[in-house]
């Protein structure tokens, strides 16, 4: 069997053992202010930032792109749509789509989110718009500190999004929206 | 074909040798810029390379615990041997699952394996997702770059590709609008994939899991709307706990693209309510690399494509001249581990500037492992004529003084006197394309004796 061979073959094969080194925690760099930062990274990576006060001005700002005649997907209200009414609607069609993000990083901009926050792994790359909301106070400084709030082992799909989709495959020449959302917005809470 | 004349031909287009020089060059810098807003970042290399070496160094204990908590997830585990063996295991998930089609986001792997052709004569349509990629496939080509597949294209030729396969307007070769046609294009492939392939950027053997990191959302597009998740990864792509991470999406991106972070980076662990992931670990020869005391560390390699774009030999010769899936120095030294004789003029495909090892996020001894392999290539008889009557009369004059100083004042009397074609002929290789510098007249040594007593 395959398996046993190429086990057999690096344990024949390995260089002798060399140790970890101690984890690193925390990142040297100095941030003036962590929600400066995070905004700065997130606004070069094509994402658009709208700070808010209160999660009853998110709604307004929902209504509002409603009242446009968007057809607007809301899972950051207490009661969270079941996966049977998620079955039901045809996402590719949606216009926005908004998401609780669970975890800013100031260094890169990008918003980490997991399964129990999109319950369908593909609400959030099929939209044209995807809209994160953010407390402010979820903003950390670096990937060190984010990966050790993350437990991977009580999820079954997680994601840092950092921007709309993009690609500088032509000439690296960068065009926003590639195969994911065109738009981006981080809806950033006090 | 050999390196030095498939870049000869390379070169032949000046202009475009120049715009493909200058293009991998703004990747550089748009690396450097972030490389100097992190404060940390050798130290980042340093873990980066040791958690590495620590990871090669116990990977049969590492894989089998990747393994049961991978399966621990519900994910089915494969093993390969070799490419034919994955093939065999990828079209015989299709075969299983009755899928003709595989829509698959990138992956250098199943391109070492030439996963793509076995398929599509069992009659499977492959469709490649990554917008570059899919130029490449369209025009039948291979990719250039293992980041940036199609960098030795024009836009232009990228229209007219357009033009006959998707039905873009003539003429029309606005990156924007393009990009526009082929997401349309895609998304009908998405909409309907049944089973989807990705690569595997890191699996992690704490947690069971892997990560796959792209910019156009691709291979998430891909596999949250297929049944069924084939991820390809080489054995060397493990990693032991969760915190590593950090340090490698920290380099990674930064390294490759100049980006702080690739806009998805996703985290598999367990498969979607009904849904299936299959990860495939791929050997292919790299378990015996790990016995190769000088080279094994080339395995750290985190396929960032850095070395390429500072490469002063890769930008001026093109992915193309170097004849194999990985090109440039990291390919250089990979490809001699694969077949000595057939890629023998590879090491050889550098000027040993440094500069490869210098930017490597995972600190490896490239341009060292380069002028190893120059000796291995020797040693096996492998060294073109040339170079060795050319070494061998170079080393002697070289281990003696006297001989040295005879034939610095042979060769200045000769190059300063002597008619062009004595000079530049079929023997010379070097000055085909360079001219000899201007030589003093008198060597050092001479200058040192006339001038040391001189006050």
């Amino acid at each position: 069997m395959s398996r046993e061979s190429i086990l057999k073959s690096i344990i024949a094969n390995k260089p002798a053992k060399i140790g970890l080194p101690k984890p690193i925690e925390i990142s040297n760099n100095e941030y003036r202010d962590l929600t400066e930062k995070f905004i700065d990274m997130a606004k070069s990576a094509g994402s658009e930032i709208v700070e808010i006060d209160s999660m009853e001005k998110v709604m307004e700002w929902i209504i509002r792109q409603k009242s446009d005649g968007k057809v607007v997907f809301d899972l950051t209200q207490e009661s969270v749509p079941t996966q049977q009414f998620l079955s039901i609607h045809d996402f590719s069609n949606s216009d926005i789509v908004v998401l609780r993000g669970q975890m800013g990083v100031a260094e890169n901009g990008a918003v980490w989110i997991d399964e129990h926050d999109m319950l369908i792994r593909k609400l959030p790359f099929i939209t044209s718009h995807l809209v994160l909301v953010l407390k402010k106070n979820k903003i950390l400084k670096d990937m060190h500190q984010v990966y050790n709030q993350i437990d991977l082992k009580n999820t079954g799909f997680g994601v840092f999004i950092a921007g709309p989709s993009k690609t500088a495959d032509i000439e690296q020449s960068l065009v926003i929206g590639a195969h994911g959302p065109i738009r981006h917005t981080i809806l950033l809470l006090s | 074909m050999k390196h030095s004349q498939a870049a000869k031909v390379f070169l032949k287009n000046a202009p475009r040798t120049q715009w493909h020089d200058k293009a991998l060059w703004f990747a550089r810098e748009k690396r450097d810029i972030q490389k100097n807003q992190v404060t940390e970042w050798e130290t980042l290399r340093d873990h980066a390379s040791q958690i590495k070496e620590h990871a090669l160094s116990n990977l049969d204990d590492y894989l089998m615990e990747f393994e049961q908590n991978a399966i621990g997830n519900g994910i089915v585990v494969h093993w390969a041997s070799d490419a034919e063996e994955h093939n065999r295991i990828v079209f015989n998930i299709l075969q299983k699952a009755g899928v003709r089609k595989l829509v698959k986001s990138k992956s250098m792997l199943t391109e070492e394996c030439r996963m793509n052709p076995y398929l599509e004569n069992k009659g499977i349509e492959v469709i490649e997702s990554d917008l570059g990629e899919r130029i490449i496939q369209l025009d039948k080509q291979e990719p250039s770059h293992i980041v940036m597949p199609a960098i030795h294209m024009k836009k232009e030729e990228i229209g007219k590709l357009f033009e006959k396969e998707l039905h873009t307007e003539t003429g029309n070769n606005d990156p924007q609008y393009l990009t526009a046609a082929a997401r349309s294009h895609l998304r009908k492939h998405f909409l309907s994939a049944e089973v989807a392939l990705t690569g595997v950027n890191f699996a992690i053997a704490e947690t069971g899991g892997f990560v796959v990191c792209t910019n156009e959302g691709n291979a998430d597009m891909g596999v949250h709307h297929a049944r069924i998740h084939i991820a390809s990864m080489g054995i060397e792509k493990l990693i032991p706990k969760k915190e590593h991470l950090a340090v490698f999406i920290r380099l990674l991106a930064r390294s490759a693209t100049g980006q702080p972070i690739t806009n998805y980076t996703s985290h598999f662990q367990k498969p979607e309510k009904g849904k299936e992931i299959h990860i495939i670990l791929v050997d292919n020869g790299r378990s015996e690399h790990l016995g190769e005391e000088k080279f094994w560390r080339a395995l750290k390699c985190i396929r960032c494509g850095a070395c390429m774009n500072t490469c002063p030999v890769y930008r001026r010769s093109g992915g193309h001249s170097y004849g194999y899936t990985i090109p440039g120095p990291i390919g250089s030294i990979l490809t001699p581990k694969i077949d000595l004789k057939q890629f023998a003029d590879l090491p050889f495909a550098s000027s040993l500037c440094g500069s490869c090892s210098d930017v490597c996020p995972v600190k490896i001894d490239i341009h060292e492992q380069l002028y190893q392999w120059r000796q291995e290539v020797y040693e096996h008889g492998h060294l073109s004529w040339i170079k060795k009557t050319g070494f061998r009369v170079v080393g002697k004059i070289l281990a003696s003084p006297r001989l040295y100083g005879l034939t610095g004042t042979i060769a200045r009397f000769f190059l300063i006197y002597a008619p062009g074609f004595l000079v530049y002929n079929r023997m010379n290789t070097w000055g085909k394309s360079r001219d000899i510098p201007t030589l003093p007249r008198q060597s050092f040594q001479e200058w040192y004796k006339e001038n040391r007593n001189k006050s």
